[in-house]
């Protein structure tokens, strides 16, 4: 899914590591200091990092009309992918597959379940941990206790609860957040409780969610940016679980949990200017058994209540001291002195908004609408409460605060702003009875309306693939199209026209989906029509058919292709995915190499149970899903395998062109045969071997074989042979012919000096005449790195790269090398003299 | 003022799919198969599928809505195991010293549930005068609400129940 960067957005606005949020604690002794131990899944326990979500292949009993399973699967699917894209958590999230309840599971999973809820439970989601605390694993990042599975629980009846819609989709994102090790945070997040939380399916993810998982799965065990740290207590002595909250005016909030002696640290905060507070966790209200629902730590308390109060002790947050924080910086001793109070006078405040005639939450209020207002609801809000909003640009003028005339349930609050008010979430500030009630993110502003589908029209390329134009208003360059949860290829956009064209995704004749538009800024078309009122779009294409594995089995502990057939309507190459329905199987990579034929590297790790498992196929919307199509055989006794993927020796790339060094590893008895005695052949075509060490395998990729997949087979008599693999042979690499500077051969006589254009004549970067965005070449000289400032394609097939030589590069020969999407040519000689 | 009145009608009508649906009480009257006060008896775990299910007997004191006989046997999501534990944020925690109001739905399985995991639980206390009230925790309805603990007399409780379970039937 493209993400328009909304994690790196993210990331700019708040380094990884920050502790906003809150995981499943224990503290490991009774007594100071307090070091916290959070329960999450052992990486060094997963296939490459990555936990599967399977999906009972029960299903729902009863779904919204219009739904479908496949449909549920989709949105479950993109759910896992909002947590697996987050780029600063080590941890990957991947589909599973489907599988039977009951399972076996060797490794640690993620199952999404059907079973019974009562009415007022929508989904359930949490770890499973031992028992009998383990003793802690230790990690670069601190002690852990491992997560053995998580589960999310979904009702059998969804009769009432369409996949496709923005609540249905944030729950299933918060539940996910759940099985990862996070609970419930303060701070409007998709982990806050749905009662404040301000987050949205086209931004699923707030600072603070990235935070908490980046922060227990870190990339680097030493979290960028800086720390507040200090103590919150009252008549002196510490109090735990008081959250202390450390918010920006751009629109960042983050906060961490003080320890039972009320010792609090906020990691990873990123450079900015931030007002700190100390608010008590609300009480909990119906339908939480704790505290804002949060699982305490054993042996701790939920924590006294306190008026609410910003640093240093004041409840007037004009007079707030900002902090500037800047990488690497400490800033310790802010502390709180909180004064007790019974129980908070204001909290769970919920915002809305009317873009249109649908109620919105959390409310977004446009530049260019026309209702300046939003309606809050909370406990013990009245219309005497004071209301403002932090940060400046936009004001409640005066009289603007009351009852909400159509429902005096709900407050409304007026707001001025304008477009020098520019966009983003904006906090707003709650006084009553002499305490404060602070909601981050309380609104959003944008600077366009919500996009609005008003129609739909299909048609059809030039090769006669299907298109689908919408037609509303609101569609920019950055929408996004969803059809239920797969994302679709935009073709076009005429903003002003009002009209969007896409290709969508496969699905099968009878197939119904859910069309939604989601806008950069956090709005999506489901601000405008209801989900009773979606667009849909019919699909026509065939189904997959049935499916069939060759071989249809492997043995624990080892790896290997396989191949899969589909007997149906051809299988497309986008929103393609095979899964095996074991959390001990994972499917490494996958080519479509035909129409109905997919090749898969299988790893079946040692402890997967033997038994049979269920194959999937999802293209698009279509789905296939074979049960006991897939066996595992127990572990031989000794077994030969291929270890890992097939790479590029010199540059560990996936893909070896043809001429290109590719590198393999096995493991087992075929490790002891002496290179004498192997046979190594690519697609039946007999390589030779340049090495063969330590059960790494070196060879050439042979001329004849054509970019795609190709079938790897070490054959030995000695002993059996390791299941054959499958590799990716990648196009040649480019090739650069010439080096000139306004129109002069580059050579000894004529070097290239700094801050001159060069010109590179290349072949092989592109297909004839094929315009290549530059941002997708870089030209290396030495060891300086170069953007390419422009690429033209030239008659004949060349293309020539300019770039600006860079005053870093020394005198004397180097090697130049031209690199698209990774490609790298052979090094060309340039020599450069001095200016 | 069309339009504006459709603004009140979609705000009133807004429900969100979460976690948690928010239930008043005459929701959870309307839509509980039975609701009886009682006392927590044994506690055992089962597993059906993959979910971990504490099954509570509750000791039946008094039917308010529904028929039954002296016990009705619960499942409470999560719990312990084979040497693990399940845990689910929000489920109800129930003192087998205390005694409760349990609001309950028996679905087309069978197996009964509390609705709205602890929005069906209130507890049952006496008053200074030995007056017995049930307890919630705070809810809202909207401006203006107090957010001390809403308490009513189990007797209130009981004439709502028959209002509203009444009215429907």
């Amino acid at each position: 899914m493209r993400h328009w960067g909304l994690v790196t957005t993210a990331l700019l606005a708040l380094a990884p590591g920050a502790s906003g949020y809150y995981f499943f604690v224990e503290y490991l002794s009774r007594s100071e200091p307090f070091e916290p131990v959070y329960w999450k899944f052992d990486l060094n326990a997963l296939t490459n990092k990555t936990v599967p979500v399977l999906i009972s292949g029960e299903g729902p009993s009863a779904q919204a009309p219009g739904d479908s399973f496949a449909a549920l699967a989709s949105q479950i699917q993109l759910a896992a992918r909002t947590w697996n894209d987050v780029p600063s958590s080590a941890l990957r999230v991947s589909f599973g597959g489907f599988f039977s309840p009951g399972t076996p599971h060797s490794m640690p999973v993620i199952e999404v379940v059907f079973d019974e809820l009562p009415p007022g439970v929508v989904a359930l989601g949490g770890p499973t941990r031992p028992l009998q605390r383990p003793d802690a694993v230790a990690s670069e990042s601190g002690p852990f206790i491992p997560i053995l599975r998580s589960t999310v629980v979904l009702g059998r009846d969804l009769s009432n609860r369409p996949s496709w819609s923005e609540a249905f989709f944030l729950s299933l994102v918060h539940e996910f957040g759940h099985t990862l090790g996070l609970q419930h945070s303060l701070t409007s997040s998709v982990m806050s409780t749905e009662v404040t939380r301000g987050t949205t399916k086209s931004r699923p993810l707030a600072p603070d969610d990235i935070a908490g998982i980046s922060l227990l799965y870190p990339v680097n065990p030493t979290p960028a940016g800086g720390v507040i740290q200090g103590r919150v207590t009252m008549g002196g002595v510490g109090i735990g679980m008081a959250s202390v909250v450390a918010i920006s005016m751009d629109g960042a909030a983050v906060s961490a949990l003080t320890n039972p002696d009320g010792t609090y640290r906020i990691q990873g905060v990123p450079s900015g200017s931030y007002y700190l507070y100390a608010h008590p966790l609300p009480p909990a209200v119906s339908g939480e058994a704790f505290p804002a629902g949060i699982s305490l730590p054993s042996d701790v308390g939920p924590g006294l209540s306190f008026e609410t109060v910003f640093f240093p002790g004041t409840k007037n947050p004009l007079a707030a001291a900002p902090l500037a924080v800047a990488p690497g910086d400490v800033l310790d001793g802010l502390n709180f002195a909180v004064t007790r109070r019974n129980t908070p006078a204001i909290f769970g405040v919920t915002t809305y908004s009317f873009p249109g005639q649908v109620a919105v939450k959390p409310a977004h209020l446009t530049v260019e609408g026309s209702r300046n207002f939003l309606l809050a609801t909370g406990y013990g809000l009245t219309a005497s409460a004071g209301v403002q909003v932090l940060g400046g640009s936009v004001t409640i003028p005066q009289g603007g605060v009351r009852p909400y005339s159509l429902d005096p349930r709900f407050l409304q609050v007026d707001l001025q702003f304008s477009l020098l008010s520019g966009e983003g979430v904006r906090h707003l500030v709650f006084s009553a009875d002499n305490d404060l009630y602070v909601l981050p993110s309380g609104f959003r502003l944008t600077r366009r309306l919500p996009p609005q589908i008003t129609g739909l029209v299909v048609g059809t390329d030039a090769s006669g693939n299907p298109l689908v134009t919408l037609s509303g208003a609101g569609f920019t360059a950055d929408s996004q199209v969803l059809f239920d949860g797969v994302p679709s290829a935009v073709r076009s956009v005429d903003e002003s026209a009002g009209t969007i064209t896409v290709v969508p995704p496969s699905g099968a004749a009878g197939q119904r989906s859910a069309v939604v538009v989601l806008n950069r800024d956090g709005q999506s078309s489901l601000f405008m029509q209801s989900s009773n009122a979606v667009s849909f779009y019919e699909h026509q294409g065939g189904e997959l058919g049935s499916l069939l594995v060759t071989p249809s089995q492997i043995a624990a502990g080892t790896e290997g292709m396989v191949e899969i057939q589909t007997t149906g309507s051809p299988l497309t190459s986008s929103a393609l995915s095979a899964a095996l329905g074991s959390s001990g199987l994972s499917v490494r990579r996958l080519w479509l190499a035909g129409p109905n034929r997919l090749v898969a590297n299988v790893v079946a790790s040692a402890g997967t149970p033997p038994g049979a498992t269920a194959v999937s196929v999802m293209n698009g919307l279509r789905m296939s899903v074979q049960p006991g199509g897939f066996v595992v055989t127990p572990a031989g006794a000794r077994q030969s395998s291929f270890r890992g993927p097939v790479v590029a020796a010199n540059s560990g790339r996936l893909d070896i062109p043809v001429g290109g060094l590719a590198q393999a590893t096995l493991s087992g008895p075929i490790v002891e045969v002496p290179v004498s005695g192997l046979t190594v052949t690519l697609n039946d075509q007999v390589v030779q071997i340049s090495s063969w060490v330590g059960g790494v395998l070196t060879f050439p990729v042979p001329a004849g074989l054509t970019p795609g997949v190709a079938v790897l087979r070490v054959t030995t008599p000695v002993t059996e042979a390791p299941r054959p693999i499958a590799m990716g042979i990648d196009v040649p690499p480019p090739v650069v012919v010439s080096v000139q500077v306004s129109g002069t051969r580059v050579d000894a006589a004529r070097p290239a000096q700094p801050g001159e254009l060069v010109s590179v004549i290349v072949t092989g970067l592109g297909d004839l005449g094929q315009e290549i965005a530059s941002s997708r070449v870089t030209v290396q000289v030495g060891t300086v790195a170069h953007r390419a400032a422009q690429v033209t394609a030239q008659p004949g097939g060349s293309h020539v790269v300019q770039f600006v030589l860079d005053a870093a590069v020394p005198p004397g020969s180097h090697p130049l090398t031209v690199s698209i999407d990774g490609r790298a040519s052979a090094g060309f000689t340039l020599p450069v003299r001095a200016n | 003022m069309q339009a504006v009145a459709v603004l009140g009608w979609a705000m009133s009508g807004v429900t969100w799919a979460t976690t948690l649906e928010r239930l008043s009480l005459d929701e959870m009257i309307q839509k509980s198969t039975a609701i009886v006060r009682g006392s927590v008896g044994s506690m055992s775990a089962r597993q059906r599928g993959s979910v971990i299910y504490q099954e509570v007997q509750i000791r039946v004191l008094e039917r308010l809505k529904g028929a039954g006989g002296a016990t009705v046997d619960v499942l409470v999501p999560g719990g312990t195991l084979n040497g693990v534990r399940q845990t689910f944020s929000g489920v109800p925690q129930l003192s087998q010293s205390s005694e409760y109001v349990f609001f309950l739905w028996t679905g087309p399985r069978g197996s009964t549930q509390i609705i709205g995991l602890a929005q069906g639980v209130f507890q049952l206390k006496l008053d200074s005068k030995g007056t017995a009230q049930v307890q919630r925790a705070a809810i809202t309805e909207g401006v203006g609400t107090s957010i001390e603990a809403i308490t009513m007399s189990l007797d209130a409780l009981r004439t709502r129940v028959q209002r509203v379970a009444g009215a429907k039937e």
